[in-house]
């Protein structure tokens, strides 16, 4: 049996221990809005003594974190900002198109609509020049689009060179938060450790990540096909290299490019839209350019200008498919002189026969190896890019409904609840009350006690 | 499962899909439209373009057809005269062999074969918008000029025609030889020429054969303004056919395109009533705390 001294020093361990669990639920509710926080939980254990009652001790404070579903989300968050990613990047390339996707086909519409004119008046200067403006107006609008996409393309590429940077910061930070893990022999990491979670999620947003957890809790981290980027302390840079020819940022780590590794994360959707939507849509657009110009010019040369002397080409003549919508454009020859314009099919001139020829364009199945017309050609390409789009938000959606929840997983485990907290706090503060007053009537028994021993002296 | 601090989170989330769905809502409602970009509805943006460019197909025949009547209607108008000319000429011809036709009345005729044989020669000649209507495809040129004192046709024995609908195409310009010659062996500008001079000389064999060819070249006339006539009928009914495709293509486009105005307001309503909803839900639930409790 403990004496009375005993066990006011039991007690004042249990006030100590009451109001440490103050301060967790404290540190807690102080750390409500601190991202990546995982919430504190206070250890008590009855304090073992040879004989009798030995009131309370503090083993400790845990983190309440569950590995298993901090791996799942790391797991699912690549996936879900290479969508964000594509989806964000693939709307702005949409709204390129123009109004519903109409800007193109309305020209083009209006070019073949003033061939159509200049067959009833193929002699009439204002018909002649009707055709140039249009003409001049669908060179314009090809020039405009390809401008457009080759933006969402270098913006594509730029993102990714400013990610990869991003990437590095983190791994250098990684890299440092595992050295003082290393460092703290023992100590408390649990802020450190919350860190160290932020920043690898902050890291599997960018690209996939591969985690392996050490026996001290540091990480070793890799990305693409196993390379690593953090090892203990230490981590390896990206570099971006500008590629041969196109000068595109290629991602090389230990001088090996890695690129075509990275598929996931933001990263990986940038890559996707600059190295395969935005690719696949150019040359869509420039085998339309360049459908419309061989078909035109094709018939304009066959014909005759209204001075009788042989059609040029109408469009300046394109060596290839690739960088056709860019270079499209009026033969300047043409251009400047209306005359040129080659609307009959002989020599003699007046008649209309080419112009008629050029204005059936419009229904003829000239586009894609002959299978469809130059509208439907166009048409076909919106309906790819909507789809792209439309398919990458709603798989973003699906992708993000996922990492909710996980994350509410996650939450319902690590999260702080104010309403716990609050009576942990009410419990913790009753409980210090009511060990003072225990202390208070131990004191009060010893002070009796050592008022009957001075009574009796 | 546990209900954390960051349940906020989620609550915040809902806010903004339903901010989200009521702007969408309100864009339909504003701009009228059901498909804004293309991933709205791929399949209807796509069928939308390809209606629209129907439709500027139809509009573009309209404007032909409206051209090509215009010019129909200045060949009719050419062709009457055409064949008034040749009527009078007949009349002339008749005076000049008639029981009673002295050298006065024969001169009379001559110079009415002249001067019907230059209003001939002007309707020939007559253009419109710049583009001569009886030399063919030669449209630049003069039907008929005289070449070293012989009528000489300058056009093409082929018609301009241009296209008024799908498949469907009518003549603009004449083969002004097939009006004026046909398989006879000379024009009709010749033939009066041929009969001024065998008024003036009394030369009664050639008048006597100028009434066939006077009135071989009438029936070719008329024949020729009958078929404009037909080719002008041709051309309202084809208007009238590319009006109906026209609006079969609006209402496609309408329907591809378009918003259904009820049931947008109806969504931006509903879209409305969920973000109103959300942000009650979110701000109720923030307010309650157990720490209202402690004392």
């Amino acid at each position: 049996m403990s004496g009375l001294f005993t066990t006011l020093s039991s007690v004042a361990h249990a006030l100590d221990a009451q109001r440490y669990g103050l301060e967790v639920a404290g540190q807690n509710i102080a750390n409500l809005n601190t991202e990546g926080y995982a919430r504190r939980r206070l250890e008590l254990a009855e304090r073992p003594v040879k004989s009798g009652l030995g009131g309370v001790e503090i083993l400790g404070v845990r983190t309440t974190r569950d590995a298993f579903i901090d791996s799942r989300l790391r797991s699912e968050l690549p996936a879900q900002s290479q969508l964000d990613a594509r989806s964000s990047a693939l709307s702005i390339v949409e709204t390129s198109l123009g109004d519903e996707g109409a800007a193109l086909s309305e020209s083009m519409s209006a070019l073949f609509a003033s061939f159509s004119s200049l067959s009833v008046d193929p002699q009439s200067s204002v018909a002649r020049d009707g055709v140039l403006l249009q003409a001049k107006r669908v060179g314009n609008a090809f020039n405009e689009l390809d401008r457009r996409l080759e933006a969402s393309y270098r913006q594509a590429d730029a993102d990714v060179r400013g990610s990869f940077g991003e990437v590095n910061q983190l791994s250098k930070r990684i890299a440092e938060l595992n050295r003082q893990i290393g460092d703290s022999a023992g100590g408390d990491t649990s802020g450190l450790t919350d860190q160290l979670n932020l920043a690898l999620e902050s890291l599997a947003k960018l690209t996939r990540i591969s985690v392996i957890t050490q026996p001290e809790g540091t990480v070793d981290v890799s990305i693409g096909a196993g390379r690593a980027v953090v090892v203990g302390a230490n981590s390896y840079e990206l570099t971006a290299t500008a590629a041969p020819g196109t000068g595109l940022a290629e991602l090389r780590i230990g001088g090996v490019d890695i690129t075509d590794e990275l598929e996931d994360g933001s990263i990986g959707g940038l890559l996707q839209v600059r190295d395969e939507d935005i690719p696949a849509y150019r040359t869509q657009l420039d085998q339309l350019a360049y459908d419309l110009t061989d078909a035109v010019n094709t018939l304009h040369t066959s014909g005759y200008d209204r001075n009788g002397a042989a059609g040029a080409n109408f469009f300046n003549p394109l060596t290839g498919v690739s960088g056709a919508a860019a270079a499209i454009g009026v033969n300047p020859t043409v251009a400047n002189d209306s005359s040129k314009v080659a609307a009959s099919s002989t020599s003699t001139g007046g008649d209309n026969g080419i112009a008629k020829a050029l204005a059936a364009l419009t229904t003829a199945k000239v586009a894609v190896n002959g299978t469809s017309t130059l509208t439907e050609g166009w048409s076909v390409l919106v309906n790819r890019v909507g789809t792209d789009t439309a398919n990458a938000k709603n798989d973003l959606k699906t992708r993000e409904e996922v990492v909710n929840a996980i994350t509410r997983l996650r939450d319902s485990v690590s999260g702080v609840s104010l309403d716990e907290e609050a009576g942990k706090l009410l419990q913790f503060q009753r409980a210090y009350e009511a060990n003072a007053r225990f202390f208070t009537a131990i004191d009060s028994t010893i002070s009796t006690l050592l008022a009957t021993f001075g009574a009796a002296r | 499962m546990r209900i954390t601090f960051n349940s906020l989170r989620d609550g915040l989330n809902a806010i903004n899909t339903a901010a989200n769905q009521l702007a969408a809502a309100q864009l339909q409602v504003a701009s009228g439209k059901r498909v804004n970009v293309p991933s709205d509805d791929p399949r209807a943006a796509q069928r939308a373009i390809n209606s629209q460019a129907s439709i500027d197909e139809l509009d573009a025949y309209k404007s032909v057809a409206d051209s090509a009547g215009s010019r129909l209607s200045a060949i009719d108008s050419a062709m009457s005269d055409v064949v008034d000319k040749i009527s009078e000429a007949r009349v002339a011809l008749q005076s000049a062999l008639g029981t009673e036709a002295n050298q006065a009345i024969r001169d009379s005729a001559a110079s009415t074969f002249e001067g019907v044989r230059d209003a001939i020669l002007a309707d020939m000649n007559s253009t419109f918008g710049g583009t001569h209507l009886f030399s063919g495809t030669n449209a630049a040129n003069d039907a008929y000029e005289n070449v070293a004192g012989v009528w000489t046709y300058q056009g093409s024995p082929d018609e301009m025609s241009v296209a008024i609908g799908p498949n469907r195409e009518v003549a603009v310009t004449r083969d002004g030889e097939e009006i004026l010659k046909g398989t006879d062996s000379v024009d009709l500008l010749t033939v009066l020429d041929s009969l001024a001079t065998a008024a003036r000389t009394g030369d009664r064999t050639t008048l006597q054969a100028g009434i066939d060819q006077l009135d071989r070249a009438f029936t070719r006339a008329t024949h020729a303004q009958s078929q404009v006539g037909y080719d002008e009928t041709s051309i309202e009914d084809s208007k009238s056919r590319l009006l109906t495709l026209r609006t079969s293509a609006m209402a496609q486009l309408s329907k591809d395109q378009d918003a259904n105005m009820a049931e947008a307001i109806t969504r931006m309503s509903r879209a409305q009533t969920t973000y109103q909803a959300a942000l009650g839900a979110v701000a109720a639930t923030s307010k309650v705390s157990l720490m209202d409790y402690l004392k």
